[in-house]
Parts: C-alpha cells; structure tokens; sequence
C-alpha cells in the first residue's frame, strides 16, 4: 500500500491510500477535507480509477470525464491535485 | 419565506446529526417549514468531514480518556472540536429560489449572516472562500468559523460552528496529524491562524449570548424571512433515535472511511 498526501494550494488536503499492480491502480481510497457534490459520488469515482496506468495525464482524463459525465462537483481540489497526490504516493 | 427557528440547546454529537437529517428529511417531504437551527454540544465533540479517515484523523485512545464524543458528518470539510463554540445550520428547499445555484456563492450569501452577528458584538470578520470565516487579529488573519454544506432531496442545509473559546493545545492532543515530528510546529504554525470570539472581545462569551447574536445576524442578513420560533415536530423526534442507533452512533457510519 503507498500513500500519499498533498496540501491543494489555496485548497483544501488530499490523502490517498494506493494499491497498484503493474503499473495500474488495483484499488484506490481517497480522503481528506475537500467537498464533492454529491457526496456519494465519491465511491464511483475511486471505482472509476480502478485498472488506469499510473500515469498523471491518463489520470486527469479519467477523472475529468467522472465528473462530468456524473454532473460532480469538487471544491477544494481537482482532477489535477488528486492525479498528482496519486502519482507521488510512496 | 416562512422559517422556523429551532433552539435545541445541548445534544450528543450523535444525537445533533440526527437532528439535522430529520430535520432535512421532514422539510424535503414538505411537512416542516425551512429551519435555521442553534445548537451545542454535549459532551464536547469532534466531528469530522464527510470523506476524512476517522481513524486517520483523531485518536480514538485520546477522546475515550478525555470523554470527547465523536462523530461524521454529512457534509465535507475538516476535523472540528466543538466545545466552546455554538453550531448553527440552515435548512432551505432550492425551490425556494432564494439561495444561488451556486455553492461557491451560496457559502458567502450563508455565511453573510454569520459575519453580520458577529459584526453586533463588535468583530469584523471576513468570508474566505471555500468555508472559512476570518478575523484579522495581531496582523493575520485567523479562522473564527468554518462552515459545511449539502444539498439533499433538494435542500440546502449548510452547518458552521463559531469559535467562543480555543485550545490548539486541547485540539491536537485529540487529533492525529500526518507528521508526528513536525507536530510541535503544526501546533504553533495553528495557534497564529485560528481564533475565537473571547480572544478578540478579550472576556468570556457565554452561549447564550452567542445564541442571541447569530440569530440576529440571520434576521437582519435575510429580512424576507419570517422567523417563527417553533419546535421539532413528531416526526422528526420519532426519528431521531433510530438516526441515532443506525447511523451517527453506528461504528458503520462512523468508521465508513
């Protein structure tokens, strides 16, 4: 398990507990005090990163059409800040 | 618009959640009138945002030998200690089209009224956006109150605590933090950005007084609002305990992430 853990500047904090499994995400947890709206949304969304590279632009894209085929609102951090707090979990 | 005003007084960590959730349950069938709520904490409290790690972020060990309740909210946003501080939350159906669409404007209109009671007793407080309430004090600019919202079932409820008293020092000894060693420095580096109404006003504010002002800054900030004291109907005392026993006092909801 790797973790990793990112202050959004001017926004909120990011934890992220990883597993991978060659290269790939196998399951991932996210926390911290950021807001998502809905809140529920956020078990799809580590769902949705189930299998992808860990690769940071891969990332973003994946994360990006979560929340915009779901309708989801993030504040506090974004596809970018969660891509890079999961790309540097240790 | 109608509003009910709720005083419910001291509750359980536990106990307030459930009161919130039926509160908004009862509002989004239609059968109570939108609600601004005051509240305290009884026992004092920890309650942590909607996707924070209860096991990552306070220590279980610490609260049980303290008697400090905790619980997890609907809403996002960070660890609070409620002890020496008063809650509002707000309840208001988008339908009725008096709070933006948008959250990010909806938390300053909201959180407006916390700065307008605040304003009554003398301290002028600022809106950071996303949640926080900010007080210039020694130069800096130092957090009095931070604010959650959710939209369920088509209701706006929003939740806030204002400081009245703070121990950083209290606050850390029953929290986790990511770095044991920096832990010292947190604390300092907290202590210079976090405040409370009785360091500025430099006397004890008693919840009863915080009580009368805040509700006079929802009144003077929404003057369309009719403000009614009422009380929680049957329904949403009928269903607080099971709110109580299956959610907020459940090691299911609690421990969820």
């Amino acid at each position: 398990m790797k973790q990793g853990i990112y202050k959004v500047p001017g926004g909120k904090l990011i934890k992220i507990l990883l597993d991978e499994h060659d290269g790939k995400v196998s399951s991932v947890k996210i926390t911290g005090d950021f807001f998502m709206h809905p809140e529920e949304s956020i078990d799809n969304m580590e769902a949705a990163l189930k299998g992808i590279p860990i690769d940071k632009e891969k990332i973003i894209a994946r994360l990006n059409d979560f929340l915009l085929d779901n309708k989801v609102t993030l504040l506090g951090a974004d596809s970018e800040s969660l891509a890079h707090t999961i790309i540097n979990s240790k | 618009m109608k509003i009910r005003f709720l005083s419910t007084k001291f509750h359980t960590a536990a106990e307030n959640m459930a009161i919130d959730e039926a509160v908004l349950n009862e509002i989004a069938s239609g059968n109570s009138l939108p609600t601004l709520r005051l509240y305290g904490w009884q026992p004092a409290a920890i309650s942590i945002g909607y996707f924070q790690s209860l096991k990552e972020e306070i220590d279980l060990e610490a609260c049980e030998t303290s008697g400090i309740d905790y619980v997890r909210r609907i809403t996002g946003g960070g660890a609070v200690l409620h002890e020496h501080e008063i809650t509002y939350s707000i309840h208001i159906p988008e339908s009725e089209n008096v709070i933006p669409n948008g959250i990010l404007e909806s938390y300053q209109i909201l959180c407006g009224a916390v700065i307008n009671g605040l304003t009554l007793i003398g301290i002028d407080a600022k809106f950071i956006p996303i949640n926080d309430l900010v007080v210039t004090y020694n130069g800096t600019p130092q957090k009095i109150s931070g604010n959650a919202q959710t939209r369920k079932k088509g209701i706006i409820l929003q939740h806030g605590t204002i400081l009245l008293k703070v121990d950083v020092d209290k606050m850390f000894s029953l929290l986790k933090v990511p770095d044991e060693k920096m832990k010292g420095k947190l604390i300092n580096d907290v202590k210079q950005r976090v405040t409370s109404v009785s360091t500025i006003l430099a006397r004890d504010i008693p919840f009863e007084e915080a009580h009368d002002f805040i509700y006079k800054g929802f009144q003077n900030t929404f003057p369309s609002f009719e403000f009614t004291s009422g009380e929680l109907t049957n329904n949403e005392k009928n269903s607080i305990p099971l709110l109580v026993k299956d959610k907020y006092g459940n090691d299911d909801w609690n421990n969820k992430r």
